[in-house]
């Protein structure tokens, strides 16, 4: 290729680059324009042809386009910077120039080429995201929870204010920091283990979310965890946020003291109800009016319902609060099955039901609190009576949980006793199974048809059984009855 | 019959428990005090005691362990009324020597059972 071929293909490629290039002379007038360029600036190169090139530039970007210009020429090199130009329709655009002085063999300057990006599209990008980091930042600050960010190389990624205020740990001690940094702080000596454990196990596969609480100083904190993943999918560390719930506590504890005070308080009055009742109705029918004793048995009944909500409501709240403790000892299930029945023979005998008890030979004995179970059970066994329709049919089946009960939703492995009553009675609907063991909760029916009760037995009966390490799960089918389930864990007597 | 002392703060079950043992044909001594209480039960000889926990000057607990204490094989048979129905109290009655223990609200046919029982008679 000679020297004018190569001559002519430079000027092609120069005319046909998608980058803008303007040409001015060394006074700063357009000389030249390529297509790009034009297109950018909405005009024609012949029309420019001539003038100055700060007909591209809008007033409040003359100095800094000038200062490009000048010290880039000074310096004899090429510069650029990030400014504004406008199109000879009048549109502002953010553009990214640079400059480039061309000089002859003698170092005089020649012309000056300039190369021009439209770069609003980009500069909008990155403002909007600026934005959004700004608010993200914003809304950590502004939690009222302790946020820590751990990622996937053990480094302490990101901490807001609270987390500092809680822990009094400067934030930028910490940032960047690794793990054992942050747990060797003596303000953090008193973290559980199985939270530091989880803080310990960053880039493992940690998929479970966890959480707990614990005392931090005066503060009681109730802590949460949880993998963090971009929206592709790629685990990038572990959030762990606390939660200052000392009030909550301090509220939820005089909660109960005060429905445990209130229920203490109310049985003095109720044995004195209940007492003075049974009195009147000893005296005997030559004195005692007959209306006289239809009234006292109506006011006997409701001091009888008063003294069992008042029991159930102290019971649930005790359990709730974490404050009985079971008095275990191994009793034979046959005992405790026959205490039940027996606390319950009348009622269901009113009732003229038909009670079958099923217990299977050979069950080794149970290791509870007998008066806990008892409850239990005739908990279950009065919500079947009740339910079930006169002359109904109430079943008693205990047996191990394994072989054909493997599809119960307990884990099998565990070896335990299975418990279930069944009934043929009303059933549950489908709309209110996953309300039943709330407390005070009531079936629609139960209340239509004023089956007395208060709405505490089954909830009692979930915590009893919890407590005792067990669980509870129930089948219904309206109209063809209920078939409550619970299992109590064998715990080998070493006696 | 028997003479019983009643310790119990509350007039209303003070008044329940001495009807319904007076009915069975008990002599009934009453007080709201537990010294008193105390003092009683260590000078007129009572066949059976009945002591409400919470009392005023000793509660029901600290006159049971004295008298137990005191008496020792001699002490009458004593029943502990409470309106508490934790194991734990049921455990501290156990603990000062309480032969027996009603938890309010309690019927009164059953504290006469109780009453009879500790007694040696037959149920009433």
């Amino acid at each position: 290729m000679n020297n004018s071929e190569l001559l002519q293909l430079l000027g092609r490629s120069v005319i046909t680059s998608p980058i803008s290039q303007i040409l001015t002379d060394a006074d700063g007038n357009i000389v030249w324009m390529n297509t790009a360029a034009e297109h950018l600036y909405e005009c024609s190169a012949e029309a420019m042809n001539g003038q100055s090139i700060l007909v591209f530039v809008p007033p409040q970007a003359r100095h800094e386009n000038e200062r490009l210009a000048y010290f880039s020429v000074q310096n004899a090199r090429a510069m650029n910077t990030e400014t504004q130009h406008i199109t000879q329709t009048g549109r502002i655009f953010a553009a990214h120039v640079t400059v480039v002085p061309i000089y002859d063999e003698d170092g005089t300057l020649l012309a000056v080429s300039r190369f021009v990006q439209d770069v609003t599209a980009q500069i909008q990008v990155i403002s909007t995201l600026s934005r959004e980091r700004d608010l993200l930042e914003a809304i950590l600050e502004a939690s009222n929870d302790a946020i820590l960010m751990i990622d996937q190389s053990g480094r302490i990624a990101a901490v807001n204010l609270q987390f500092e205020t809680v822990f009094h740990v400067p934030r930028y001690y910490l940032v960047t920091r690794a793990v054992p940094d942050l747990l060797a702080m003596r303000e953090t000596q008193d973290l559980p283990t199985n939270l530091t454990n989880l803080m310990l196990a960053y880039g493992s596969d940690t998929s479970l979310s966890a959480g707990g609480d614990f005392e931090h100083g005066d503060s009681t904190l109730v802590w949460y965890s949880a993998p963090v993943y971009t929206s592709t999918g790629e685990s990038i560390g572990r959030l762990f946020v606390f939660r200052d719930a000392t009030y909550e506590r301090e509220v939820d504890r005089m909660k109960t003291e005060f429905v445990a005070l209130v229920s203490h308080e109310l049985r003095t009055p109720l044995t004195s109800i209940r007492g003075f009742t049974d009195l009147i109705l000893d005296m005997g029918d030559d004195v005692l009016h007959p209306q006289v004793k239809d009234y006292v048995h109506i006011v006997q009944q409701n001091a009888e319902r008063l003294t069992t909500l008042v029991t159930n409501v102290l019971d649930l709240t005790r359990v709730e609060a974490g404050r009985v403790e079971l008095q275990r000892h191994y009793y034979s299930i046959q005992k405790l099955v026959d205490f039940a029945v027996y606390s319950m023979r009348q009622v269901i005998e009113a009732r003229h039901q038909q009670l079958s008890v099923t217990i299977a030979p050979n069950l080794p004995e149970l290791w509870v609190d007998r008066d806990r179970i008892i409850q239990v059970l005739s908990n279950l066994l009065s919500n079947a009576s009740k339910f079930t329709a006169q002359s109904g049919h109430i079943q008693l089946r205990v047996n191990t949980l394994g072989g054909d009960t493997a599809n119960y939703p307990v884990d099998v492995s565990t070896p335990a006793i299975l418990f279930s009553v069944q009934d043929n009675g009303m059933g549950i609907p489908a709309d209110e199974q996953n309300r039943i063991f709330e407390r005070f909760y009531r079936a629609e029916q139960a209340t239509r048809q004023q089956i007395p009760g208060s709405g505490l037995g089954l909830a009692l009966v979930k915590a009893l059984v919890e407590l005792h390490g067990g669980k509870v799960w129930f089948h219904s089918i309206v109209g063809q009855g209920s078939q409550f389930y619970f299992t109590l864990p064998l715990v080998e007597n070493k006696a | 019959m028997s003479y019983i002392l009643v310790a119990e703060d509350d007039p209303h079950i003070q008044l329940l428990i001495q009807r319904k043992l007076e009915i069975a044909g008990h002599t009934v001594k009453t007080t709201n005090d537990g010294g008193v209480a105390l003092d009683l039960a260590l000078t007129t000889n009572p066949d059976l005691i009945i002591l409400d926990i919470q009392m005023p000057t000793r509660s029901g607990l600290e006159v049971c362990n004295a008298i137990k204490q005191q008496l020792g094989k001699k002490s009458p048979p004593i029943i502990i009324l409470s309106a508490r129905g934790q194991s734990s109290d049921v455990a501290a009655g156990e603990s000062v020597g309480a032969d027996d223990y009603m938890i309010k609200p309690f019927s009164p046919a059953d504290l006469l059972a109780t009453i009879n029982r500790l007694l040696g008679k037959v149920s009433a």
